[in-house]
């Protein structure tokens, strides 16, 4: 992905923003490093199945098969087909958010930002959109999704905003105040459906889950049996939001802008710009992204929130691993969702042969994977230094390596 | 809505505006006398709750409340003692949750391998110091972004503890003639959702120093010990208090610039000069 990069307008040694050390991490290495540090971190975590008694090999294969890709390819067929079919929606399903709570994280991070709310922005989403999704039964199919999902948006990005309007007015670290808002989004979540709650379905009150989302506002399904979980058009909506993204990024005055506040906030300031306007901004342009991710959940599979689901959901703090592989762009963030969500519907329970490897243990797996992930992508040394090596090979030592400054930095 | 629904909104609604007069904007320089006025508006809370019900000294007494407290905060305040100096040195901790887990997990793991709690407190913390030096060999050796490597460290510990978890324990749960401090029983493991960001909220709510955290993780062990007693008899608010620690930090972060402030150089990864 070939994004115009703003120029950071002085020595990076200056400016201390993840976005400004994150800039070195996207100029050096391009699709190589991601890829490196998936592959170093698949092969960790294969010795971790290998240390504990089982082959890796034939348990990665199961995972593959589980998540369904293998029906893209041509030679598979008959029962073996049918059942990748069905994988390969669940996989889908679960891209479809990541990619939006990945873009979440990756919007903010270009301007300068740390969004680790995500998970809270999708939690208000999800429980705006199972409210509004679960009245106004009688209103016109297209028009009640339509409102709900506009409502999930408007939900995140006012509880984003907090952290943004904190930030632009008190100074307030937006890690820390994200953080804080995850967790009051959801134990508030908890509250709302728990027994005797306020949001509680009246009709099963020992039952601490929502009212059901009426057939009006439910996305509809384009692959597979909507009574099996098919695929919803959710997919497509976060794909068009992945190109809204772009543009309001790379083609747009907003775009210019928020890359500017990020990479130097003193010099934004200096040539107009409002930095606090555009952290707020950025902030609720965030939570719409991580909102509607909570919205399509909800009306594309979910219909229904548990106070379990709530306290167990992870997509948000996700959308974190996501972002960082998938180097804050577009295009990388869509690669790095199929990954993740992949990952977690291929060792689900309700996809991976038990018979070759326990679902329990494969979901934990899943978490060492992605930590290591996040663990890798956190300092670009080690994916660099084996890429620098392997050029060195190949070159031999006559010219210092392009990168150096970069390397001292990060 | 109930009489005790009402009783336990009131009691909230006091403690938030109660913690928002006692960080105020740019007024008191110390921080006691906030911590003191936080903790009257948990009082205040549970008087107000009290009120709505006339048999409530019967269900929840003082006693089991502190009981508990003690209970919640104990390990609150290693992990923010811990929190405080690795902060304080300059490398910002969020992965405290994962190191706890890590911690909690393998105590109970070791206890079990070993038939001592005393072997089992020997693994926890070396389990525990483990992950950190995960964290701190990213973090100040690689010069990794701290925020990044310190998620990835609370992905790893619920990842790890999961795994072995299962693959030693199966899918029932760790068996209860485990040697004991004093009562443990791991039944939260098997969920997956991290346990709350508790411990790092009583580093800022106590402003990076450590008699701070003390008061901050009794303030909030005993907003826990509320959130599990209550229930009793007022299911739904109960919860709510389970979020008042993180309320209280968000407050104590928006006061003002300087009321609850980082270390100057927190996050910035150090590089040897020439």
């Amino acid at each position: 992905m070939a994004d115009p990069e703003v120029v950071a307008p002085v020595a990076p040694e200056d400016v201390n923003t993840p976005a400004a050390r994150l800039a070195s991490y996207i100029r050096g290495g391009g699709v190589t490093v991601p890829l490196l540090t998936a592959l170093i971190a698949f092969l960790i975590a294969g010795l971790v199945v290998l240390v504990t008694g089982h082959n890796p090999l034939t348990t990665y294969n199961a995972i593959f098969n589980g998540t369904g890709l293998n029906w893209l390819f041509p030679w598979t067929s008959g029962a073996d087909r049918t059942a990748a079919a069905l994988n390969l929606q669940q996989t889908l399903i679960a891209t479809t958010p990541l990619i939006l709570v990945g873009l979440a994280v990756a919007f903010a991070f270009r301007a300068g930002l740390f969004n680790i709310g995500g998970q809270g922005q999708y939690t208000v989403g999800a429980i705006v959109a199972v409210y509004f999704g679960s009245k106004f039964g009688g209103m016109p199919h297209v028009l009640h999704v339509f409102v709900v999902l506009v409502l999930a948006c408007i939900g995140g990005a006012i509880w984003a905003g907090i952290a943004g309007l904190l930030k632009a007015t008190t100074g307030a670290n937006e890690v820390i105040s994200t953080i804080m808002l995850n967790w009051i989004a959801i134990w508030t979540g908890v509250w709302l459906f728990g027994l005797g709650g306020p949001l509680q379905n009246p009709d099963t009150p020992s039952v601490p889950i929502s009212s059901d989302v009426t057939q009006s506002a439910k996305l509809p399904v384009f692959w597979g049996n909507p009574q099996l979980q098919g695929l919803h058009v959710g997919l497509f909506i976060s794909l068009a939001v992945v190109v809204a993204f772009w543009f309001l990024l790379n083609r747009s005055t907003t775009g210019y802008e928020i890359k500017a506040v990020g990479f130097n906030p003193e010099a934004a300031r200096y040539s107009g710009m409002s930095v606090p306007r555009n952290y707020v901004k950025v902030m609720a342009y965030c939570g719409v992204f991580a909102g509607l991710a909570g919205g399509l959940d909800i009306l594309g599979w979910q219909f229904r929130i548990a106070t379990n689901d709530v306290l167990t959901s992870d997509i948000g703090f996700l959308g974190i691993a996501v972002a960082l592989l998938g180097r804050n762009t577009a295009s990388g963030t869509v690669a790095a969702a199929l990954l993740f969500g992949a990952l977690k519907s291929g060792t689900s329970q309700r996809n991976l042969d038990p018979s070759i490897f326990d679902p329990s243990l494969a979901t934990n797996l899943t978490l060492i994977i992605q930590g290591l992930i996040v663990l890798i992508v956190s300092t670009d040394v080690i994916a660099l230094r084996v890429l620098r090596h392997a050029r060195g090979l190949r070159r031999g030592r006559a010219a210092p390596p392009p990168a150096a400054p970069e390397e001292a930095r990060t | 809505v109930t009489s005790q629904q009402r009783a336990g909104w009131t009691g909230l609604a006091l403690a938030v505006i109660a913690a928002f007069i006692a960080v105020p904007p740019a007024l008191v320089r110390s921080s006691a006398p906030s911590i003191v006025l936080a903790i009257l508006a948990i009082v205040g809370a549970v008087a107000a709750t009290k009120s709505g019900e006339s048999n409530l000294r019967d269900v929840f007494t003082w006693s089991a409340l502190i009981a508990s407290m003690l209970r919640f905060a104990t390990p609150l305040l290693f992990a923010a003692l811990g929190g405080i100096m690795s902060e304080r040195s300059g490398v910002v901790n969020i992965g405290l949750e994962g190191m706890m887990l890590m911690g909690a997990f393998f105590g109970i793991y070791g206890s079990d391998l070993l038939g001592s709690w005393v072997g089992g407190l020997v693994v926890a913390i070396v389990a525990g110091g483990l992950l950190a030096f995960v964290h701190a060999a990213f973090s100040i050796s690689l010069r990794a972004d701290q925020i990044v490597s310190g998620t990835a460290v609370n992905f790893l510990a619920l990842g790890i503890t999961g795994y072995v978890f299962i693959a030693h324990y199966g899918d029932t749960g760790t068996p209860d003639n485990i040697s004991r401090v004093p009562d443990l029983h791991l039944g939260f493991l098997g969920g997956d959702s991290f346990f709350g960001n508790i411990a790092l909220a009583a580093v800022i709510f106590g402003k990076w120093k450590p008699a701070g955290a003390l008061v901050a993780t009794l303030l909030f062990g005993f907003s826990s010990a509320l959130a599990n007693r209550l229930p009793t008899f007022s299911a739904s608010t109960a919860v709510l208090f389970q979020a008042l620690p993180y309320v209280l930090t968000l407050i104590a972060v928006a006061g003002v610039i300087g009321r609850s402030r980082p270390p100057a150089a927190d996050g910035i990864p150090y590089v040897k000069e020439g």
